[in-house]
């Protein structure tokens, strides 16, 4: 082994605790080192440079740079011992700057840290060895999961760039929240109008294969590579017959709450959520349905299928995008808000009340009354200490949105808005803020810990009265309608979403992308992004703009037609390996499998695991699972890890 | 190293940015802790613990991502559940639980890394230097947690929990097994160091019953690792190391 070492002085970040040149000088004796250097910046061209020139002078085998943390120049110095001939896994780091002179201040001791932290990267460069890069093929289709708007313009993005798409949508029509919604904070643009276009662009796109009313039942495979299982839930009516005509609507004798008004307005059991729905084709909803066949009697085209089965649609795509999306809390489970009183509402309730498509045809009537006393309450639910401790994001802004709709519709309302913060941080925000105050909607400042009540006012029954401690003591609201922001949280089925794809979920539930800053479109699953509020609350723009860069990462991916497997992956010592199948069952990614050797039924049969390198993410788990210890990842093997201790107690 | 000499596991994801944090922040905290970086917190054996302790470290802190925020979904727990272990036995043979620590740290926690890394620190001082005389039972230890029973045990937790096993029940199962295993590896070195004894003999010496020596002896004769002699004047048989 000819070692090479280079400690980098970082200007004064490093050299001002450590005495760089003593680091190189104790390093230049340990064993294998060939040569040991000091250099103010060793991650500058010319400290590049002097590498490589090394690699080539003294034949160097490994190298060794102590600077700064390895998920900072790793790649940089990896690249450079590459472009000497050197395998890139054939390199080691010791964190001299995070982890030493920026956190200690006796440079004695930190000098001794730094040179300990040397001979652990020393003794395992020793023990590195070189690795292959894998390469996969990639097939040139995407899958998107979830057709709201972030995942409408993936969709689109990548259909545009020439990849077709399959798009999975678990409702009957496309169009998520947002075909929900009625203006747009803080342009005050009525949501259909910018939404609908959209969705007919998806639906009349060639490249998008449009799957609604569909679930993913099982996602295999690894990146380039996912094979995926779709179920087509029976409509009961022939999506080819139907054209949307509604007379199967009209004559239907069964009501039902619609759930799209969230319960404000009723449908028929045969039903399109809302006039612009895409696909716009009816679906038969069989739990309500009572089968009395009228449908099938009047639709002129025979469209009704009472006898229609679930599909199982199976296909191969390269990369996916996850855009599931998010629910509401359920405010009952605040009780002190009091959303089981009949003049309270959450936000969404409003944004169907106010909708010129919702059951009121966009009017502000709760429960037959004009109402005078508007009360909006934000945070229901979300900045919870201890609990959802998150901010929700949108709630602000569409209650002041919301709060001018009040007074545009309702000019001699009085409306309050009870906040405990308020968070206008984008553009236009604080300005439409600042206009909602000046058209006399009054924001009342409440502590988020302070307790509130919501209940009904004695003698009258169609009034509730907010009773809140705020900036001016114990006050009283009296209103003929409570509004509640209530949290954005997680999608129900996030769990199964995420045993499907195994792309890891955050605190909150919420799908956690690979980095919170720099990485945030990618997942822990290579091949697999993340697009909308399915990884976190946010509003259209950010929803849109996310979706555009998820499209963006699967078309490079597609384009590119071969991907980057890992390289720091099990290897399996099959004489070793007992056959438990313990790591088959602890891979959290289904990496390991059983391979059989020998002949069935003859006594040299015998099952061992075999690693599926594309599918493995190098965690590790296995082999410190593996009870005949036949499992070692690639790059951290026992031995490697054991070198590391040595070097760091040598010292 | 100045004692307590301290060996950080870090994971790739969450603890190790964590450190990376504090030292952007400038975070002070003791030189002593040193950090090794893992893909997961999952990928920490406790065998690689056990070393660590047996080459000289006076404490060993694995860091990890909060539960359920694992990269690899639930090595976090698996890491938990075999530190937990570690600690019931380092408790019972009275080398100080508190030597071992498990922590989770997200990448946003830098000021969490360093307090939790001094309190570490100063807890490791006030119990004192891991003495050279644990090192037999810390071998003995190693060899119980690379043994094939106790790692089969461990690595089917996980599957039984979620199969509908009671956790607690589990949890009790498994601190069974080490125990046991542990008297068994304590039997092989007793013979391994002192050459042929018989069972009676290794009950005395290590307290335990006859019955359950002679069971290690036939376990290990199973094996491979000892061998049966001839019998003593007291009748009983002699065992000898055969590795």
């Amino acid at each position: 082994m000819r070692i090479g070492v280079y400690v980098c002085h970082c200007g004064l970040n490093i050299e001002a605790m450590v005495d760089v040149s003593g680091v190189a000088k104790f390093a230049s004796i340990l064993p294998d080192v060939v040569v040991a250097r000091d250099y103010k910046y060793m991650c500058s061209d010319p400290g590049q440079e002097m590498i490589k020139k090394d690699i080539t002078e003294f034949g160097l085998d490994r190298v060794v740079v102590a600077s700064c943390s390895p998920r900072m120049h790793e790649p940089t110095f990896q690249v450079a011992i590459q472009e000497a001939g050197l395998n890139p896994y054939c390199f080691e780091m010791a964190n001299i700057r995070e982890h030493c002179s920026w956190v200690h201040t006796d440079k004695e001791r930190a000098t001794e840290k730094a040179e300990a932290l040397v001979a652990a990267a020393v003794f395992k460069a020793s023990q590195l060895e070189p690795l292959e890069t894998i390469e996969v093929d990639v097939t040139p289709i995407a899958l998107v999961i979830g057709a709201g708007i972030a995942g409408m313009q993936a969709a689109l993005d990548i259909a545009e760039e020439g990849f077709k798409v399959y798009l999975v949508e678990k409702e009957p029509s496309i169009g998520g929240h947002m075909a929900q919604l009625d203006k747009t904070f803080p342009t005050l643009d009525c949501s259909a109008c910018i939404l609908t276009p959209k969705m007919v662009d998806v639906a009349r796109h060639p490249n998008i294969e449009l799957i609604t009313y569909a679930e993913v039942e099982s996602v295999e495979g690894y990146i380039g590579n996912f094979k995926v299982r779709v179920r087509k839930k029976p409509r009961y009516i022939d999506e080819d017959k139907c054209t949307g005509c509604g007379i199967c609507a009209q004559h239907c004798p069964v009501k039902v709450l619609n759930e799209f008004d969230l319960g404000l307005g009723y449908r028929k059991a045969t039903y399109v959520p809302f006039p612009q729905a895409i696909p716009m084709k009816y679906t038969i909803d069989r739990d309500n349905c009572i089968q009395c066949r009228t449908c099938e009697n009047v639709c002129g085209m025979e469209a009704v299928d009472f006898e229609q089965k679930e599909e199982f649609l199976e296909f191969d795509v390269g990369a996916i995008v996850v855009a599931t999306g998010y629910d509401l809390l359920d405010p009952l489970k605040e009780p002190e808000f009091g959303y089981e009183l009949e003049n309270v509402i959450s936000g969404l309730q409003f944004e169907r009340l106010s909708n010129a498509s919702g059951p009121t045809g966009g009017k502000l009537i709760i429960n037959g009354k004009v109402p005078k006393d508007v009360v909006f309450i934000s945070c229901v639910g979300s900045r919870e200490k201890g609990g959802r401790e998150y901010c929700s994001r949108f709630c602000c802004m569409y209650n002041a949105k919301q709060a001018h709709l009040v007074g545009e519709k309702i000019p001699d309302a009085n409306v309050t808005v009870l906040y405990s913060d308020m968070r206008a941080y984008g553009e236009g925000f604080e300005e439409f803020y600042n206009r909602v105050r000046e058209e006399g909607v009054r924001y009342v400042r409440r502590e988020l810990e302070d307790p509130i009540e919501v209940k009904m006012m004695d003698g009258e029954e169609d009034r509730v009265v907010v009773v809140a401690k705020t900036e001016n003591g114990l006050e009283e609201f009296k209103s003929d309608l409570v509004v509640l922001a209530n949290a954005a949280v997680a999608k129900g089925d996030a769990d199964k979403v995420r045993r499907l794809t195994s792309v890891s979920r955050s605190r909150d539930g919420f799908f956690l992308e690979l980095h919170p800053k720099l990485r945030p479109i990618e997942t822990t699953v290579a091949g697999i992004f993340l697009a909308g509020c399915a990884q976190a609350p946010k509003d259209i723009p950010d929803s849109v703009a996310q979706g555009s860069a998820a499209a963006s990462y699967v078309c490079s991916l597609l384009a590119q037609k071969r991907a980057k497997g890992e390289s720091c992956i099990s290897v399996v010592d099959e004489d070793l390996c007992i056959g438990c199948g313990t790591c088959v069952s602890v891979c959290p990614f289904g990496a390991m499998e059983f391979s059989e050797r020998g002949t069935y039924g003859s006594s040299n049969f015998r099952k061992v695991a075999q690693n599926i390198s594309a599918l493995c993410k190098g965690c590790g788990i296995c082999g410190s699972e593996c009870p005949g210890r036949a499992l070692n990842v690639k790059h951290f093997k026992d031995e490697q890890i054991l070198a590391q201790v040595e070097g760091i107690l040598s010292v | 190293m100045t004692f307590p000499k301290i060996i950080t596991f870090c994971c790739n994801w969450c603890a190790y940015p964590g450190a990376d944090l504090a030292g952007i922040s400038h975070f002070k905290y003791p030189e002593n802790a040193r950090i090794i970086r893992v893909m997961c917190s999952g990928r920490v054996d406790p065998g690689l613990v056990l070393e660590a302790f047996i080459s000289g470290a006076d404490g060993v802190m694995v860091m990890g991502c909060h539960i359920g925020e694992c990269h690899y979904e639930h090595g976090n727990f698996e890491a938990e559940r075999r530190i937990k272990l570690l600690q019931y036995l380092f408790n019972k043979y009275g080398l100080g639980a508190e030597r071992l620590r498990i922590e989770w740290i997200a990448a946003s926690e830098g000021m969490k890394f360093a307090e939790v890394t001094a309190d570490f620190v100063e807890t490791v001082r006030e119990i004192g230097i891991m003495q050279e005389e644990t090192t037999e039972i810390l071998e003995v230890m190693k060899d119980t947690f690379y043994g094939e029973r106790l790692r089969l045990a461990l690595g089917a937790a996980n599957r039984a929990l979620s199969s509908g096993a009671d956790g607690e029940k589990y949890e009790e199962a498994l601190r069974r097994i080490a125990e046991e295993e542990m008297n068994k590896y304590r039997v092989l070195q007793t013979l391994r160091k002192e050459g042929e004894l018989s069972a009676r003999v290794v009950a005395e010496k290590l307290g335990l019953s006859l019955r359950e020596t002679f069971n290690h002896f036939l376990d290990l004769t199973r094996e491979g690792v000892i061998e049966e002699g001839e019998m003593g004047e007291d009748q009983y048989i002699v065992y000898r190391f055969v590795g």
